[in-house]
């Protein structure tokens, strides 16, 4: 045993996180560690520039990232995963260069920003003469001073096995429960050649249960998930492990009992919060800029058209508090904005990354968003919710005589170009003369974006954000996203069950 | 590459053994990968990256705790591996949990062609001027067209894998990618305010440049595809027989594979668990999983934990013969591996003699499905149920495009009423299927 406690008390720095204000933990990572320096910094961007491109930037990052995972009662595996590197983007018009290195030697930089750089093959040159860099310091949305990262794992253990109890103590019928928790904390520079220099600190927490509910040959399965851009704080303030717990068994419970759903065109309710999904697809996508510029959106040059119901106005924004799309700043370093997509439903605005922006001539907006540094940023939604409304949630339902009411999704998609999207409810209930009724189950909502949103019929006064559990996908990249939304009813939808 | 790997991956497990663990494995990737894409016959993206990553699983007393890293240098794995035995002590044992049978480790004893040697001969001139000429020659078919974007990448991939078995092997892996989507306007024919487009495309994929579907191929699918659905409708909601394209036969078969593999069945989340030797489909079909075909995208010599790999009968006359079982699985389902962990490698299901406009032309009333989206898949309980466009049959004939409508059944019911099979497979991913006919499915629309 000699042996192995001398190698147990070798001790390195590398899993220490520096702590501080978000440009602090920054400059000790990546200058204290890496050693990189403010010039490399210089000489990586002039490399980047230096076939006449017009724009460069850097985005340095370190992830470091924990899970804990309980199956069958035992903690099946902890993980902990390193990921770093530092992605150099060279633009030229329109035209993108991209190219990363996950070693962050000088030499390696200015490789990658060699390749960067041929995107641009101008004869002549600009000399720079030095960057002037600009250190913004944003507000912080998520000022997290204890990340779960921080907690030790005896602790973490105890949290997940009360969310296990909690979920085989809700029904005998509940024969296999999954607990995880994983937690992230992402730190992130920017620099850029017209001077932006910003660091900053993301945390993401997701805890989630998934349970297996069996009677007899009947099969079932429910989940539920918290999180966001949360700290120790969050889970101390409220026993979420013993909430999620027991909603993941009550949802597939329910569903031990529930009924096909009802095929064909109907009045949909969408309960509040989690039905938010629903403005991610039919507008949140489409009126990403990028789809816009290329003209391939049915939303495309329709700026101060009438595309919705009138009693839609719908924002994104980085700017919720510690909500999972929170952004500090994006990816391309602009601070985030309370961006009007659709007001009174008018089109008014598109989501921007610097491109789309300057095809516009429009600032950009705080969308460009990427999934990490071995990715290009693109526009992409932050948390889209539709704004309260006026009417009681009672009077939504009183409103309809044959319908559904949906509760949770497990999730959408949508076709850009025709704005055909579907979304899929996990619990679902039948309405009848203004009554929920049974639970159903087995079906996806279809509808047409422009179509959908037109026939918005009711908005109801109860809004609320979704629980920190989406996850977006777009052209091969993820990234974290929040929605929120009060009850709504759409007065005609396709239901699609048996 | 793949020997300095080697190297680094038997000290990595020669480590773990030190720090105490009684079962160490590890696996490392490496890949090289370029991607161009054009529009309006200019760059709009030139991307070349070169990407690592480690992973470490550590095992002691049956308790275990696994790390990952894109920094390969040993002073950054060292103490992540040290800090994983560390939190060794609060895992809760697994009896389940061990390396493979040393037995059923090594590689499969034969010659699988997936690593182009030509390669680096390739120059970025001649990758841009692909795409260009992809998008030239797609918007010379119709004049309707836009471009949204064609591309071209390739990627050179390096796997080792090892553990303390003894088990040390890699291998180097190429693929090619080339395709076009294109964009033009349409009129909605019902519905309220919409500014509806429509865009579809093609793309080849392969192995081997060479292999690689000629540009005016690819060109001529992306056009027909896009052309064929404007003028959607929304089709009546009925029961019909609905044709399968390729792509979409794919999409099935890629859920229905889910459902045969150990970690779903043990878990009992598949519709297919205690189903072992039961006519779980139409006695026509024949499923395979087929590793050691040369040249196809899943072909593997061995698994991702090192176990040989071989074919695997699945389903024979409609009956199911195999579940697809990793060493975990295995010792949970008290079964041997089968080799796969990872997955499938290719998945086959045996053509039939029909052509896909016999197909077609077998249906009176009924859809070609070109499309489908959203997470309406329940592998658990079987139950399907997904957004679609496509194409309605009218007495043997495509007719009208369709969009905006929902497909559903279960997969007990759509494997039992999959009663024709076509006969050209689609080699482009690693499920090599034909298109097929499930004779009855519910539609959802007006």
């Amino acid at each position: 045993m000699d042996q192995e406690e001398a190698l147990f008390e070798e001790q390195e720095t590398v899993l220490q996180l520096p702590t501080g204000t978000p440009d602090q933990m920054a400059k000790a990572l990546l200058e204290g560690q890496m050693g990189v320096t403010d010039s490399h910094m210089h000489q990586v961007l002039q490399a980047a520039l230096s076939r006449g491109g017009d724009y460069a930037d850097l985005y340095f990052e370190y992830a470091y990232r924990t899970s804990v995972v309980m199956e069958e009662s035992i903690i099946k595996n902890s993980s902990i995963s390193i990921s770093k590197g530092v992605g150099v983007r060279v633009l030229k018009g329109d035209q993108t260069g991209y190219a990363y290195s996950e070693d962050l030697s000088f030499e390696a930089m200015q490789r990658a920003a060699r390749t960067a750089a041929s995107i641009a093959t101008s004869a002549t040159v600009k000399e720079h003469e030095g960057y002037q860099f600009n250190r913004l310091k944003p507000s912080n949305h998520y000022p997290v001073m204890r990340t779960v990262t921080d907690l030790p794992l005896a602790d973490k253990i105890t949290k997940i096995q009360a969310a296990e109890r909690a979920a085989h103590d809700f029904d005998p019928r509940i024969k296999r429960v999954t607990v995880s928790m994983v937690d992230t904390v992402d730190i992130v520079r920017i620099v850029t050649s017209d001077g932006r220099f910003v660091s900053d600190v993301r945390p993401m927490f997701r805890m989630n249960v998934h349970c297996v509910a069996q009677e007899e040959k009947n099969v079932q399965t429910g989940s539920a998930g918290v999180g966001g851009r949360v700290g120790l704080p969050f889970l101390e303030a409220e026993d979420h492990p013993n909430q999620i717990g027991k909603k993941a068994a009550a949802e597939a419970i329910l569903l031990l009992g529930a009924e096909q759903a009802p095929s064909g065109s109907m009045p949909v309710i969408l309960g509040p919060a989690q039905s938010g999904i629903l403005l991610h697809e039919a507008v949140g996508h489409p009126l990403e800029a990028d789809f816009n510029r290329k003209g391939s959106s049915a939303y495309s040059g329709r700026i101060g058209e009438q595309v919705a119901s009138p009693l839609c106005t719908i924002y994104d924004t980085g700017t919720i508090d510690y909500d999972r799309g929170a952004l500090n700043c994006d990816d391309e370093g602009f601070l985030p904005s309370q961006n009007l997509l659709i007001e009174n439903g008018i089109l008014r605005g598109y989501m921007h990354d610097r491109i789309s922006a300057a095809h516009y001539d429009l600032e950009p907006t705080g969308n460009g968003r990427r999934e990490s540094y071995a990715h290009y940023p693109m526009p992409r939604m932050t948390t889209t919710y539709l704004a309260n409304g006026e009417t009681d949630p009672e009077e939504i339902l009183e409103a309809v005589d044959q319908g559904i009411y949906c509760v949770s999704f497990s999730g959408g998609q949508v076709d850009i170009s025709n704005g055909d999207f579907v979304f899929v409810p996990t619990v679902a209930y039948l309405v009848e003369k203004g009554k929920i009724t049974k639970p159903i189950k087995n079906l996806t909502l279809i509808g047409n974006g422009p179509d959908a949103m037109s026939r918005v019929s009711l908005v109801g006064n109860d809004f609320a954000f979704s629980e920190g559990i989406w996850t977006c996908g777009k052209d091969g990249q993820s990234v974290p996203v929040g929605v929120g939304l009060p009850t709504v009813l759409i007065s005609e939808m396709t239901v699609g069950g048996m | 590459m793949i020997d300095q790997y080697k190297q680094l991956a038997s000290n990595i497990v020669e480590y773990g053994k030190k720090l105490g663990a009684d079962q160490v494995s590890t696996s490392l990737v490496n890949a090289v990968s370029f991607q161009v894409e054009v529009r309006d016959g200019k760059i709009e993206s030139l991307k070349e990256s070169g990407s690592a990553g480690m992973y470490v699983t550590l095992c002691k007393d049956q308790q275990r705790s696994t790390i990952s890293s894109n920094d390969l240098r040993l002073e950054t794995l060292r103490p992540l591996m040290r800090s994983a035995m560390q939190s060794l002590p609060f895992m809760g044992k697994d009896p389940f949990y061990s390396l493979p049978d040393p037995k059923l480790q090594g590689r499969a004893d034969v010659t699988l062609e997936f690593s182009d040697p030509d390669f680096p001969i390739h120059q970025s001139e001649q990758k841009v001027e692909m795409a260009i000429e992809l998008e030239e020659k797609t918007l010379a078919l119709e004049s309707s067209l836009r471009s949204e974007q064609a591309y071209y990448s390739d990627l050179v991939s390096h796997t080792v894998h090892a553990d303390s078995n003894g088990f040390l092997d890699g291998y180097s892996k190429t693929l090619y990618s080339v395709g076009i989507s294109v964009v033009t306007e349409d009129k909605a024919t019902s519905g309220l305010n919409t500014g509806r487009k429509q865009t579809d495309g093609w793309f080849s994929s392969a192995r081997f440049w060479e292999k690689l579907e000629s540009l005016e191929s690819i060109a001529d699918k992306a056009c027909q595809r896009t052309l064929r659905k404007l003028g959607a409708i929304k089709p009546p909601t009925c029961e019909v027989p609905v044709v399968f394209s390729a792509e979409m036969a794919r999409s099935f078969l890629a859920s229905c594979s889910s459902a045969m593999m150990g970690d779903h069945v043990f878990r009992k989340q598949s519709f297919l668990m205690d189903k072992l030797g039961e006519l779980v489909a139409n006695p026509q079909i024949q499923l395979s999983d087929q590793p050691l075909l040369s040249g196809m995208l899943g072909s593997r010599y061995f698994d991702s934990e090192g176990v040989i790999a071989k074919p695997l009968t699945l389903i024979e006359d409609g009956k199911l013969v195999n579940y697809m079982l990793s060493t975990y699985a295995g010792n949970k389902l008290k079964m041997e591996s089968t080799g796969h962990a990872g997955g499938i490698s290719n998945l086959v299901l045996e053509p039939g003699k029909y052509t896909e406009e016999e197909l077609i032309s077998s249906v009176d009333n009924g859809l070609y499905l070109t499309s489908m989206s959203g997470q309406g898949v329940n592998v658990t309980t079987g139950d399907y149920s997904r957004g679609a466009q496509g194409l309605w049959i009218r007495e043997g004939k495509l007719a009208e495009p369709v969009s905006e409508f929902t497909i559903a059944s279960t997969f007990q019911q759509m494997l039992h009423n999959l009663d024709l099979i076509g006969c050209e497979v689609d080699t482009r991913n690693p499920i090599l299927t034909p298109p097929f006919r499930i004779n009855k499915m519910s539609i959802s629309g007006t």
